[in-house]
């Protein structure tokens, strides 16, 4: 018992405040947000940085709260964030820092190519339910429909840019990881899903959406439909950080060298391109 | 007779079957995660985007989660379950019994909410090992303390009143004759608790994990790594290149289970200890 007592001591006295950044958010921005601290590291090698999930929506809070220094999110603002800014009088900034295409993808053997962002929001919205609804040439199957819940910021920007303000047909599957939605459609030959562009794999087909591609040019440009750009927020209220850890880990992610890590991490850079 | 021959033939497959089907699922998880070990998997930081590197911080950080919330969670454990066995006339007791078996049955996410509400932002510990142990601690308290309770409980009628007839006042009786006793089967319920605390998630997943950290844990106030909460984020977050790692790092956490449940079994073989 003495022994705990003093470890416990010992624990708590070696308590002591270091320069610690502190990043919370979208699990989306994972990926790239590491690779960025690996490197930032690298630069700057008396820093402490740690990255926390859990959702945009939770970086954002946190950003309220005050527990975190950089909040990234994979939408932008809700308009009860932007409410709730002006009542506790904050400021917070958006920097884009990359764009992530929502891929369509298919079994490989479904003999199909393209879709439309109307049949699209059919399918997910239950109006369709067979392949051969969507084209004739397609067996007789029922489409297996597979979504991300609705925690995930990509569930959110799917919501946005494809449903139409429609709700889900209650037999679309909601599941928590991006991982499982690819196997299953590699397993699956009559399911569908969506996923970040960053995640297909080559056992998967994308389809077109209106005849175009997910490709980085379609993304950047914005043809491509589905797409989002992926921010970090910061808290402006005491104006824009002219120098310090946040500002160069700011400086560093817009970097060359941190442009090219967001491409590594399977999204498109924003800028540089 | 031969309808006793035929129960206990079917019996024997079931319990077989259940036993191969448990056994199967230990060796595809262990050996499909075993083919990545090497010492540099346990040694060092994961980099590379997941790609490469290992899962050194994440061991320790359980490690230090685990080993904290036990310093809560046995002696509470320990003094509640000595208060349920040998005060269970008293009213209060009859309440702390029926609150105990009702935290057994709470799912875990709800204690990682709780603990987020009142260790990390109430009391303000932020994202932290102690706000996570804590926690924990609250989930392995019920384990502790029942097991500790049955364990007095089943020792002879004879040990406690001969102590009495000798004249001893009621604490010594409990610390000196009724815990030295009882004392490996209090050891093999906190090895218990060990083993089921080290595979939560939810729990720490908002109050004490962080999924990358540039740093090993400085003192309890310091967010950590934990290897449940690292095969978390690696299936959410990443996609076909993190598989690996998952996969290696749940296979070693359930190599480490089994051998804290194959401790326990040896220590708590005798049950007369």
């Amino acid at each position: 018992m003495k022994k705990v007592l003093l470890l416990l001591i010992v624990f708590i006295t070696s308590f002591g405040i270091s320069s610690t950044l502190v990043i919370k958010g979208s699990n989306t921005v994972f990926p790239i947000a590491q690779l960025w601290i690996e490197e930032f590291k690298k630069i700057h090698p008396d820093v402490e940085v740690t990255l926390e999930g859990a959702g945009s929506s939770t970086g954002i809070a946190a950003l309220f709260n005050g527990t975190t220094d950089i909040a990234n999110a994979s939408r932008w603002l809700k308009n009860e964030e932007i409410q709730k800014m002006h009542e506790v009088g904050k400021y917070f900034i958006p920097i884009v820092i990359g764009y992530d295409g929502i891929a369509i993808i298919v079994n490989k053997n479904l003999n199909i190519e393209q879709i439309s962002i109307e049949t699209l929001s059919k399918i997910y919205t239950g109006k369709i339910r067979y392949w051969n609804q969507v084209d004739p040439n397609l067996p007789k199957k029922q489409i297996l429909v597979y979504s991300r819940n609705t925690a995930s910021g990509t569930y959110e920007t799917f919501e946005k840019k494809v449903l139409n303000e429609e709700n889900m047909a209650p037999w679309v599957r909601m599941v928590e990881s991006t991982q499982f939605e690819i196997q299953t459609i590699e397993q699956n030959p009559y399911a569908i899903a969506y996923v970040g562009v960053g995640y297909v794999t080559e056992k998967v087909k994308v389809l077109k959406i209106d005849g175009i591609l997910p490709t980085k040019e379609n993304i950047l440009t914005g043809k491509y439909p589905i797409s989002r750009p992926l921010f970090m927020f910061i808290d402006a209220t005491n104006g824009y950080p002219e120098s310090g850890l946040i500002k160069n880990y700011i400086t560093f992610g817009l970097s060359k060298r941190g442009q090219e890590l967001v491409e590594k991490a399977g999204y498109v850079a924003a800028y540089g391109f | 007779m031969k309808k006793d021959r035929s129960i206990s033939i079917l019996l024997r497959i079931l319990s077989y079957s259940i036993s191969s089907l448990i056994f199967v699922f230990l060796v595809i998880v262990i050996f499909d995660g075993a083919k990545y070990f090497s010492t540099e998997f346990f040694t060092s930081y994961p980099t590379d985007g997941m790609k490469s590197g290992g899962i050194f911080p994440a061991i320790l950080g359980s490690f230090y989660m685990i080993l904290l919330s036990l310093i809560f969670s046995v002696p509470l454990g320990i003094i509640t379950g000595v208060f349920l066995a040998e005060f269970s006339e008293n009213k209060l007791s009859k309440i702390i019994d029926m609150s105990i078996t009702s935290l057994s049955g709470i799912p875990s996410i709800v204690f990682g909410l709780f603990g987020l509400s009142l260790f990390s932002i109430t009391f303000g510990f932020g994202t932290s090992l102690i706000a996570g142990a804590l926690t924990l601690s609250l989930m392995t308290l019920p384990v502790i303390s029942s097991a500790t309770a049955e364990a007095i409980r089943a020792l002879p009628i004879e040990l406690k009143e001969s102590a009495y007839a000798l004249g001893l006042k009621r604490n010594e009786v409990i610390f000196k004759v009724i815990l030295p006793a009882a004392r490996k089967r209090i050891i093999t319920a906190s090895l218990i608790g060990f083993g089921r605390s080290i595979g939560e998630t939810a729990p720490i997943l908002l109050t004490g994990a962080v999924f990358y950290s540039t740093s090993l844990p400085k003192n309890i106030f310091s967010p950590v790594m934990t290897l449940p909460t690292h095969i978390y984020y690696l299936v959410a977050a990443y996609g076909e290149s993190a598989k690996w790692m998952a996969k290696g790092t749940a296979s070693f956490l359930m190599i480490f289970v089994l051998a804290i449940y194959l401790i326990t079994f040896l220590v708590g073989g005798r049950r007369n200890g």
